[in-house]
């Protein structure tokens, strides 16, 4: 006793017990709150639900957004007596004035095979706001099986073009091979038809200096005559250049033709490829997902935390207050072009 | 220890209270936060290119936050996103332009009964309408202007000033002079040095056309110190250039050329072609006056250099 009243460490201990108590009671509160607050525990809410044949997606706790931004959660998730699954969805009061007649719910992912959501789609901004206990339609939508099984018959239908182009019987290796056929005759007739010429220009020149002795009204008619056959050479020597062309070209169309096979072959792999890697992928998605939704909930985590210190005293205040956009000044003086 | 108790108990509450009330559990609501608008950081860059006199960024800008602020309905931000757009359509001298933005925000403003940014979409339209000439149409939606802001009690020295030109320009000088005066008052009481430099050349035109040049010539140097101050080219050109008109009226040549002069050095600096044209005209024309040949042809020479430069730059676009 004596002790105690001498020694200055235990002069108002009382005081001191009650303070620290007070400190440490204190910050439990304000931890408490603060959890409270973070995890919207004081604000208003209310439930609305729906109900869907299948379950499988749904998941208690899942977020519930509008237009991207999350405005409640799933709270439970129960059978109906009609073996129908009945999703009832927490939101946020204040989201309520967007929630409407008109309004849809449906599950859906973020990203290609991101994270599930429940997504509820903004209603009729004339139509009845929906109230405490109300259902929202739901709307089924695909995912990526449905991709896949859209993907599979386009594969078909490409592998089915491979195989008639390849056809040796098909339409268009006999097209190419009249062709073919249709040069070769062109190519003959073309040299017939030099021969022909050459040997008209024979006759025609020795006509010509039989002719050359009669007298000049016979002339003009060599003359157009030898003008007639000059066109008719030009004519045939056009043609050559032409059957040269057609040669080419048939020449093109068989080598493209021959490159087809393997072309073919080619495609065909790729699409059975692309069958392997599609499945190999619906496969892996759950495990992807999995990965993807602990990264998400560790940001989330994260961006929680960051924002919570952001927002306590004294942080807060060393924070400046995020700037709003504002309209630009009118300005209440103009200067017209003339001056004034 | 029913001391100890008594005392810790206290101290409990008192403390707790400090804790909740001090904030530090954290704030239950965020204002601005989760529905800040999708286009906020496009507007205040919009805004920022605005005030740099980059009005062809700034325009950009705005309709690119209006993009952004449409496809998520935020129907505020939309329309500030639009009588800021019709405003940079203004300031880059598009006054028709600016017309579908402006009758688009007072269409949105009136369904979503937003007055204040609809009196704004009036009073920026009665500029455009007023700046291309169409004074009657200017005058009218400069009337609604005035009829929301006296039905829900917004004060603008700005909108004021403007109702008061385009009242000089009807011919209403008495009226024009009452509202300049309340405008003029407003403007100190709120501290806005831009629109108490307007209010002051808005007395200056009226005195002007009054018949009354030394006070407009007082209202022009005294609008003049203020945009000095503020560093607006533009309007110190502009209040050089009336002035030296005032002094060149009164017979001062002198005085004139030397105010014309500085105008001039004041719009080459900013890069203002057609101002400095203008004010070389006017030099020019004062040292003709003045009989002195050398100057008149020395400014002839600039002239003809700026202008061929300014016709290179209209033919290279």
């Amino acid at each position: 006793m004596a002790i105690q009243e001498k020694d200055p460490r235990f002069k108002n201990l009382e005081l001191k017990v009650g303070i620290m108590a007070v400190a440490a009671l204190a910050g439990i509160i304000a931890i408490i709150i603060f959890v409270g607050v973070e995890k919207d525990l004081f604000i208003n809410k209310y439930r609305v639900y729906f109900t869907s044949e299948s379950g499988s997606g749904f998941v208690q706790g899942m977020p519930v957004k509008l237009s991207g931004f999350k405005i409640g959660r799933v709270k439970k998730i129960e059978l109906t007596e009609d073996a129908r699954v009945k999703v009832i969805a927490e939101i946020n009061k204040k989201y309520e004035r967007w929630l409407r007649e008109g309004s849809r719910a449906r599950l859906s992912k973020e990203g290609f095979i991101g994270e599930s959501v429940i997504e509820f789609t903004i209603g009729n901004p004339k139509g009845r706001v929906i109230q405490e206990g109300d259902m929202i339609p739901y709307e089924k939508t695909g995912g990526i099986d449905e991709l896949v099984s859209q993907a599979k018959p386009v594969l078909n239908e490409v592998k089915e073009i491979i195989h008639y182009a390849n056809d040796p019987h098909g339409d268009l290796k006999v097209t190419i091979g009249n062709l073919r056929e249709l040069t070769a005759e062109l190519k003959e007739t073309g040299r017939g038809l030099n021969a022909a010429v050459r040997d008209a220009d024979g006759v025609i020149r020795k006509a010509g200096a039989i002719v050359s002795n009669i007298n000049d009204k016979g002339s003009p008619l060599m003359d157009s005559a030898a003008k007639t056959m000059k066109n008719l050479e030009g004519f045939s020597s056009r043609i050559d250049p032409l059957m040269y062309k057609m040669e080419n070209i048939t020449d093109r169309a068989e080598s493209a033709l021959g490159r087809l096979p393997s072309a073919a072959e080619k495609i065909e792999k790729a699409a059975s490829n692309a069958a392997d890697l599609t499945e190999a992928l619906s496969k892996e998605t759950p495990r992807i997902k999995t990965i993807l939704k602990d990264a998400q909930e560790t940001l989330k985590d994260s961006r929680e935390i960051v924002r919570g210190v952001r927002q306590s005293w004294p942080v807060r205040l060393m924070i400046p207050p995020a700037r709003k956009p504002e309209l630009v000044p009118l300005d209440g003086f103009v200067i017209k072009k003339d001056g004034r | 220890m029913k001391k100890i108790k008594n005392t810790a108990s206290a101290a409990f509450l008192i403390a707790a209270c400090g804790f909740v009330f001090s904030g530090c559990a954290g704030k239950a609501t965020r204002s601005g936060g989760s529905l800040t608008p999708p286009g906020a950081g496009v507007s205040l860059a919009g805004a920022a290119a605005y005030r740099g006199g980059d009005y062809k960024m700034a325009l950009d800008k705005f309709v690119e936050a209006l993009v952004l602020d449409r496809r998520a309905d935020m129907r505020e931000a939309e329309a500030q996103d639009l009588v800021n757009a019709g405003r940079a359509s203004i300031s880059l001298g598009d006054y028709r332009g600016a017309e579908p933005y402006l009758y688009d925000a007072i269409e949105l403003c009136r369904r979503i009964k937003d007055n204040s940014n609809l009196s704004e979409a009036h009073a920026t339209l009665a500029k455009g309408l007023y700046l291309s000439g169409r004074v009657e149409e200017a005058r009218a939606s400069m009337e609604k202007t005035l009829q929301i802001d006296s039905e829900f009690g917004y004060k603008s020295g700005a909108r004021l000033n403007l109702h008061g030109l385009i009242l000089i320009d009807s011919g209403e000088t008495e009226r024009a002079e009452e509202v300049i005066k309340r405008a003029m008052e407003l403007n100190k009481e709120e501290k806005n040095a831009p629109e108490a430099a307007n209010s002051l050349r808005a007395f200056a035109v009226l005195r002007g056309l009054q018949g009354r040049p030394d006070e407009a010539l007082k209202y022009y140097k005294d609008a003049y110190i203020i945009d000095s101050s503020l560093g607006d080219s533009r309007k110190i050109a502009y209040g050089l250039s009336s002035m030296a008109r005032l002094e060149l009226n009164g017979g001062r040549l002198l005085d004139a050329v030397f105010l014309f002069e500085r105008a001039y050095i004041v719009d080459i600096s900013s890069g203002d072609a057609a101002g400095a044209i203008q004010a070389l005209d006017q030099i020019i024309e004062v040292y003709r006056e003045l009989g002195d040949r050398g100057k008149e042809l020395e400014y002839k020479k600039i002239k003809e250099g700026i202008s061929s430069g300014a016709e290179g730059k209209e033919k290279a676009k």
